[in-house]
């Protein structure tokens, strides 16, 4: 398993817990806009920085606006860990 | 030491109302009601300026309450008359007709500035030895906001308070502030300021500012008390959002019944937001030990404890 796909399972984990509305029912959903999936622009505020604490990433505003879907998320995450380590 | 006896408020007849501005700013009705958490946005009249607010706030206090000679009057504002020349405080002074034996001045702080403003006022007071003071706030956000900024304008509202401080043995039941904590992030003043006349919110920056130091500092506050969360009858967080707010409640672990809400009538109305909330609280006898949390602008974060202390009743 890579590292994006490790870390897009603890962001399903993570997206759910923070926002228990948000639909995740097939694999597609994880490459949807956010907000077609119940996440609003609120919520995604909240669940970026679930992100940056649990991940210990820093999530700047200039990435914000790439960071769509969850598996964008996803990728951004693993990149920045593989930078650090 | 100075205590808190009474709290009146003023907010303006005049509103928009929220739910009207779906289309324009592409969000839902939950968005607004369950999410940002306001209904309407209150708006002062275009003739109304922030010293007429003060003085409709003086004017709501109850005979019994407002004060036969006042030593000192402060008013917290980053919106005052005129620009701030002359001091609003002066403004009200004369409007409100009182003695020439009062000193005045203004502070100049949002979010924060009622924590901040009671610790200045009772410090004043005290080094002074003066009897009484009253505390306004008014910050009339509207004169700023643009009407089509999304982050802004469906969400700060127009309001005043007046707090009254009493020193002495016969002031009365009320909240004696105990201890506070002051911090600033001045790095990050750009966050929300006033950009060229209007005001500009990094909605998303005062989100994570919010989250992860108000907890911080809270939890500092109730260490140097000796005190753990659950022996706070109540928080009283400055209402940024519903979504602040809640998020602030989970995080920290609190009860519902523990985090009072006052935000859907008229919105987020700067450092009225708690004196707000404490005008309700002081009603409720049983609520002892409260934590105000002021954050937001500056960027500032400021908390406080108080504790209703019933030994100055009168009779």
């Amino acid at each position: 398993m890579s590292d994006e796909s490790k870390v897009l399972g603890k962001i399903r984990e993570l997206v759910l817990d923070v926002v228990p509305s948000a639909v995740l029912s097939s694999e597609e959903d994880y490459d949807r806009p956010m907000s077609e999936i119940g996440i609003d622009s609120l919520d995604s505020m909240s669940f970026l920085l679930e992100v940056q604490e649990k991940f210990g990433v820093e999530v700047p505003d200039e990435a914000v606006d790439k960071l769509t879907s969850l598996r964008s998320i996803a990728a951004y995450v693993a990149k920045q860990q593989a930078e650090k380590s | 030491m100075a205590r808190i006896t009474a709290i009146a408020s003023y907010v303006p007849g005049l509103y928009e109302d929220n739910l009207q501005k779906q289309e324009k700013f592409n969000v839902d009705r939950e968005f607004i009601l369950n999410k940002l958490g306001v209904r309407r946005v209150s708006r002062k009249g275009e003739a109304e300026d922030t010293s007429d607010m003060c003085v409709k706030a003086f004017h709501a206090l109850p005979e019994e309450d407002r004060p036969e000679r006042t030593d000192c009057i402060v008013v917290c504002t980053q919106n005052p008359d005129g620009g701030g020349i002359p001091h609003v405080s002066a403004i009200v002074h004369g409007k409100l007709g009182l003695e020439e034996d009062c000193a005045c001045f203004d502070i100049a702080l949002g979010c924060s500035g009622y924590v901040y403003s009671l610790s200045i006022l009772q410090s004043f007071m005290e080094s002074n030895g003066f009897a009484t003071g009253l505390l306004f706030t008014a910050d009339p956000y509207s004169k700023i906001i643009d009407p089509d900024d999304k982050n802004t304008a469906m969400l700060f509202g127009d309001a005043a308070t007046v707090t009254v401080l009493k020193n002495g043995t016969d002031a009365g039941d009320g909240f004696l502030l105990d201890r506070f904590v002051f911090q600033t992030r001045g790095a990050d003043w750009d966050a929300l300021h006033n950009a060229d006349g209007s005001l500009f919110m990094n909605g998303r920056a005062i989100f994570n500012f919010a989250l992860t130091n108000v907890p911080v500092q809270v939890d500092r506050l109730l260490d140097m008390s000796g005190l753990e969360t659950k022996d706070v009858d109540l928080f009283l967080f400055h209402q940024g959002s519903k979504f602040i707010v809640d998020n602030l409640r989970k995080k920290m672990g609190l009860l519902p019944e523990q985090v009072p809400m006052e935000i859907e009538q008229y919105g987020n109305t700067v450092s009225s937001s708690i004196p707000l909330l404490l005008e309700l609280v002081l009603k409720e006898k049983d609520k002892r030990i409260i934590v105000m949390s002021g954050f937001g602008l500056g960027l500032s974060w400021a908390s406080c404890l108080a504790i209703r202390d019933q030994s100055g009743l009168r009779g």
